[in-house]
């Protein structure tokens, strides 16, 4: 009797388990699956944006490496016409400088030229006349006595046999 | 040259085809005073040039002339033929033409010599032959004094001018400075 009791017990028993891990189960599946599934399906999408972010922010990120090389080529082409522009720049400016340089001397050249001209042209104008008349003037009464008028004659008569021998 | 000219240089050559070696110096020298005497006195000319004065006065007037500068004998038959052919008018073209073309056929050239104190007949001679030498030419000289050349010789034909002049070396000082 008892071991029947046991047997309808334990039986018992095992019915309650099923039953209750039935109920749980259904509960579990009433209740607690399709939100644990709304929560992995939101999890899952949440991965899937952020993969998709993750994706695009490669995409940019790549982009933004090539936008920068190409600006950095750009800044290098840009570099290298300022310094060219820059190195042509100098040189005109060495080559205005130079011309400028040059018309400067020229032009002081210049000025110091025609301020000699005007007083060589002052001396000729007023030193050389005095200096011509007075020489002729001495000359005059130099030769104006005989003798030496008859040596500087003789000098030149003595120059004309010599060349016509 | 113009047409006068021309036919003076004609009658020149002709003249001295024929006479040439009848010019003596003196005679070319009387010639070329001649020359200038016509020159200066240009009335002269127009005296032989006027129709209403007969040929004879012309010819006694020209014949005394001539006289008077030595060269009447030579230059009669020039004169006639000049008479014959109403062309005497010429005659100071003729003596000019004369002048030059004796000079080219006997190679002369003439010189004015001209000295600031008396040079003496030695000194003339070097002088003479210095222009020889340098030109070549038999050289025909006329001298004489010009005080205003103050110390100096100046040497001048028609062509060429030779001075060493206290004056020259004057001038051309006042030139180079343009004074």
């Amino acid at each position: 009797m008892f071991a029947s009791k046991q047997i309808i017990y334990a039986l018992f028993r095992i019915i309650n388990f099923v039953i209750i891990a039935w109920l749980v189960r259904y509960l579990f599946k009433k209740f607690g699956l399709p939100e644990i599934k709304e929560k992995r399906s939101e999890k899952l999408s949440f991965f899937k944006n952020l993969q998709k972010k993750y994706k695009d922010l490669v995409g940019q990120n790549s982009l933004a490496t090539k936008e920068i090389k190409d600006q950095d080529e750009l800044f290098e082409m840009l570099n290298t016409k300022i310094q060219t522009w820059n190195n042509e720049r100098q040189n005109q400016e060495n080559i205005i400088k130079n011309e400028l340089e040059k018309v400067k001397s020229s032009h002081k050249e210049r000025i110091e030229k025609q301020t000699e001209n005007m007083h060589q042209k002052k001396i000729i104008r007023e030193v050389f006349p005095r200096a011509i008349e007075e020489t002729y003037k001495q000359l005059e009464k130099k030769f104006s006595k005989e003798q030496e008028a008859k040596t500087f004659l003789k000098s030149i008569i003595s120059h004309m046999e010599k060349s016509a021998k | 040259m113009n047409n006068k000219q021309i036919i003076a240089r004609k009658y020149a050559n002709a003249f001295l085809n024929l006479y040439i070696n009848e010019i003596s110096e003196a005679d070319f020298s009387s010639i070329k005073k001649l020359e200038k005497f016509f020159d200066g006195h240009r009335k002269a000319i127009f005296f032989l040039s006027i129709p209403n004065i007969s040929d004879k006065k012309k010819e006694k007037l020209l014949g005394e002339l001539f006289e008077e500068f030595g060269v009447d004998k030579l230059l009669k038959p020039l004169m006639n033929l000049l008479f014959k052919q109403k062309r005497i008018f010429l005659i100071d073209e003729v003596l000019k033409h004369i002048g030059l073309l004796y000079k080219e056929r006997k190679n002369i050239m003439m010189f004015n010599i001209t000295s600031s104190h008396q040079l003496d007949n030695q000194d003339l001679e070097i002088i003479k032959k210095f222009l020889a030498h340098r030109t070549g030419k038999k050289i025909i000289s006329e001298y004489k004094i010009d005080k205003s050349i103050v110390a100096g010789i100046r040497l001048q034909s028609d062509t060429l001018l030779w001075e060493y002049s206290i004056y020259k070396q004057c001038e051309t000082l006042r030139k180079q400075f343009n004074i």
